[in-house]
């Protein structure tokens, strides 16, 4: 009676403990997912920020259009790299040219924990003569 | 307790994915209809329309070209706004009566150009639906008003993501409108100053 007693306590102390592990990593990888979620929407958030400044602010011309002149992109760029962020603008007509890029190739901005982020907005690049070309602007962001 | 913490981490959720989208959805439509502002029907090979002057087909090619009206220098929203003045509608006690002008011929002919270019700008990432409409002109027994929409949505399209919309004046005096109206209508009228048309753009996903 007092080994099956010594059997019986052992078999639920593993059950218990076995129980605990199973729902500490259940825990675990919610949290996991919770986290991943989180980073994919603020990095979303982030690169849609950076794109509606660039085309608002940075390459602005009139409002609506856009001038493909890279110094500014240059100094915005240098100020994003201070906060750790990395940029690649591409600005490409209706029919896939490119018109400008700036920053590195999307493979190689840093992304240790997540693939960088990118957002396409249409835009009117400016042409001269009060003419204006219609084209998509393209900003990935990613290194955080 | 640990079973209700990792349901709650696994529902929880740090920002709506709907608001995410409708943000973008927003961003994107103001940027198209900014960018409708800014290029011309010459990006997309140029825009032109058969003015209705002549009740009969002319075999005359001469006469067929002068016919034509070649609109390729101008904005896309400007052709919106002109498609509108040309073709407003004018109801004197709910019976309507002809169009204002001659540019009949340029309703149809814009819906197809502005789907092209629609479907170049927003096809595939939304559904969408461009709305062009005057605010109606209500002079008792007389209501001139134009409505028009270009649209393409996939048949699975069901929430609506974004509503932008941007006002233009029409390019006209109120005295030659109102001209124009009168001799449409054989009486006399008192406009208000300045008819506004609304440019909206929604967004479906």
């Amino acid at each position: 009676m007092e080994q099956l007693s010594v059997g019986e306590d052992l078999f639920a102390t593993l059950a218990v403990v076995g129980l605990f592990v199973l729902f500490i990593t259940a825990l675990a990888h919610s949290y996991q997912l919770f986290t991943e979620r989180r980073n994919a929407y603020e990095s979303f958030d982030l690169t849609l920020d950076i794109a509606e400044d660039i085309k608002n602010r940075v390459l602005a011309d009139s409002p609506g259009s856009i001038d493909l002149t890279t110094d500014k992109l240059e100094n915005h760029s240098k100020l994003l790299a201070r906060e750790s962020i990395e940029l690649r603008v591409e600005v490409r007509t209706l029919g896939g040219e490119v018109l400008l890029a700036h920053g590195p190739e999307q493979n190689q901005l840093g992304g240790y924990f997540s693939p960088p982020c990118s957002i396409s907005l249409p835009v009117a690049v400016t042409r001269g003569q009060g003419s204006a070309q219609l084209c998509e602007l393209v900003v990935w962001v990613g290194g955080r | 307790m640990i079973s209700f913490a990792s349901l709650f981490l696994v529902g929880a959720s740090p920002i709506d994915s709907k608001i995410e989208s409708t943000r973008y959805a927003a961003s994107f439509a103001q940027s198209t209809l900014l960018a409708l502002q800014n290029s011309t029907a010459d990006e997309f090979g140029g825009f032109e329309y058969q003015l209705d002057t002549l009740s009969f087909e002319p075999n005359v090619p001469l006469l067929k070209e002068s016919a034509k009206r070649n609109l390729r220098h101008k904005a896309l929203t400007q052709l919106l706004i002109e498609d509108a003045l040309f073709n407003l509608h004018i109801e004197a006690e709910g019976v309507g009566l002809e169009p204002l002008g001659p540019s009949w011929g340029m309703k149809s002919e814009l819906r197809e150009f502005l789907k092209d270019v629609l479907d170049k700008l927003i096809g595939g990432r939304f559904g969408y639906r461009l709305i062009v409409r005057t605010l109606p002109l209500d002079l008792g027994f007389v209501r001139v008003h134009f409505e028009s929409e270009s649209k393409n949505f996939d048949e699975g399209a069901q929430r609506k993501l974004c509503s932008e919309t941007i006002v233009a004046t029409l390019p006209i005096s109120q005295e030659e409108l109102t001209r124009r109206i009168q001799k449409v209508l054989d009486t006399t009228l008192e406009l208000e100053p300045d008819i506004g048309a609304e440019i909206t753009l929604e967004l479906w996903s």
